[in-house]
């Protein structure tokens, strides 16, 4: 046990007035039966009591004073409340309907509460549904119809909105379970999962993707075409461009909610001949015998 | 069950006290065929009386006002113990349903 002055919160030489004092503030405060169902009001008022009790004992008070005790006392045998009897049935005999006493059970609140029920549960909304779905990484970007089987095995087409993104919730209002009073539907959610694409990424409405090209392209630059979420367009390619080199394609990117679009980026990668060509190889040769280049 | 006499043993209480205190229906024993008989929550209750006023210095007129607030506690806590059991028995999705009112619904 703590130290039984700092649990009553009084100095160490208090009077016994003074503690009592301070003894019944507290456990007014946290007596159990005026304060049911907090269970860390019931942990302090035990040891305020037992603080109390502690100190109320004039030979114990004297000897702690002293330094020849500390503050453990035998434990007590737990104490029943009225409160565990209260909250349940046999409380109910201090609930006399007729008496000043007052029963909820018996009270307008119980017949108000049941009339309630009794009209929401006219009016009861049928369930939310949940279901997460999978879709293509260009049926999000791009938008797309999809029919969906249900948990209860009806079809319904959906439609997802261009630019949807990983994880996006879609709530479809009046599409989820039905009330079983005749109410409104329920909503259904549907969680969207985007499937990866081999080539494409997304950042914000932007798409990235990397791009071959040929080691001639990269060099002497010119027309090449660029796959895009909207099928192929044409770019130029700079002269001497090289391995990483970040080429913009305005407005093939996402539709954004707004109307507006973000734009494809293309990261250029320039690949050798494969299998290696002998002619290249030979002018490489000759041409590398003269010409260093420090790259690292 | 406790009798009267045993009460007042118990609980260290006055004649003069307990005899108020069915009087006033802050303690309402049964009647058996020798007096009034106890059982536990009027033990429970005749405690918390006690202490009350005896340790707390609650006094009687102050009782007056606290016991029949603490009876409207305990029936407003037993009537949403079972409004508790029953919602248990409903089904999950009227469950969250409900949780979903009660977390975002002022009664104000």
């Amino acid at each position: 046990m703590r130290d039984p002055y700092e649990v009553l919160g009084v100095a160490k030489d208090a009077e016994m007035k003074d503690i009592k004092k301070a003894y019944r503030k507290l456990a007014r405060a946290l007596h159990p039966d005026l304060r049911p169902g907090d269970k860390p009001a019931e942990e302090r008022f035990k040891d305020v009591t037992a603080a109390y009790e502690f100190l109320s004992d004039e030979t114990k008070k004297a000897a702690y004073d002293r330094g020849e005790i500390d503050a453990t006392g035998a434990p007590k045998a737990e104490r029943r409340f009225y409160r565990d009897y209260a909250e349940s049935g046999p409380g109910t005999r201090y609930a006399d309907p007729g008496e000043f006493y007052y029963d909820a059970a018996g009270s307008d609140m119980f017949a108000e509460l049941f009339r309630g029920a009794r009209r929401d549960a006219r009016k009861l909304r049928g369930a939310d549904i949940r279901q997460r779905v999978e879709v293509d990484f260009l049926d999000a970007v791009n938008g797309a119809q999809r029919e969906l089987v249900l948990p209860e095995g009806r079809r319904l087409k959906v439609t997802i909105p261009a630019g949807t993104t990983d994880g996006q919730a879609l709530r479809l209002k009046g599409q989820g379970g039905i009330s079983p009073g005749g109410g409104p539907s329920g909503d259904l959610h549907l969680e969207i999962a985007v499937r990866p694409h081999p080539m494409f990424t997304r950042k914000d409405n932007d798409i990235l993707a990397e791009l071959p090209v040929t080691l001639g392209e990269a060099l002497l630059g010119g027309k090449i075409e660029v796959p895009t979420v909207d099928g192929p367009v044409s770019m130029t390619v700079p002269k001497g461009s090289n391995t990483g080199t970040r080429l913009r394609v305005r407005g093939k990117g996402v539709p954004g909610p707004g109307g507006g679009r973000g734009d494809h980026y293309v990261t250029l990668k320039v690949m050798l001949p494969d299998p290696p060509d002998a002619e290249l190889t030979r002018l490489i040769e000759t041409w590398t015998a003269d010409h260093y280049y420090r790259v690292r | 069950m406790p009798s009267f006499e045993d009460i007042l043993r118990v609980h260290h209480l006055q004649r003069m006290e307990l005899h108020a205190w069915i009087e006033h229906r802050w303690v309402r024993p049964r009647t058996g065929a020798d007096g009034p008989t106890f059982d536990e929550v009027d033990e429970a209750r005749i405690a918390l009386i006690r202490e009350l006023r005896q340790e707390l210095l609650v006094s009687d007129d102050a009782l007056e006002v606290v016991l029949p607030l603490l009876d409207q506690l305990y029936a407003t806590r037993r009537l949403l113990k079972r409004m508790e059991a029953a919602f248990a028995t409903l089904p999950q999705g009227m469950r969250e349903q409900l949780m979903a009112k009660l977390e975002t619904d002022d009664p104000g």
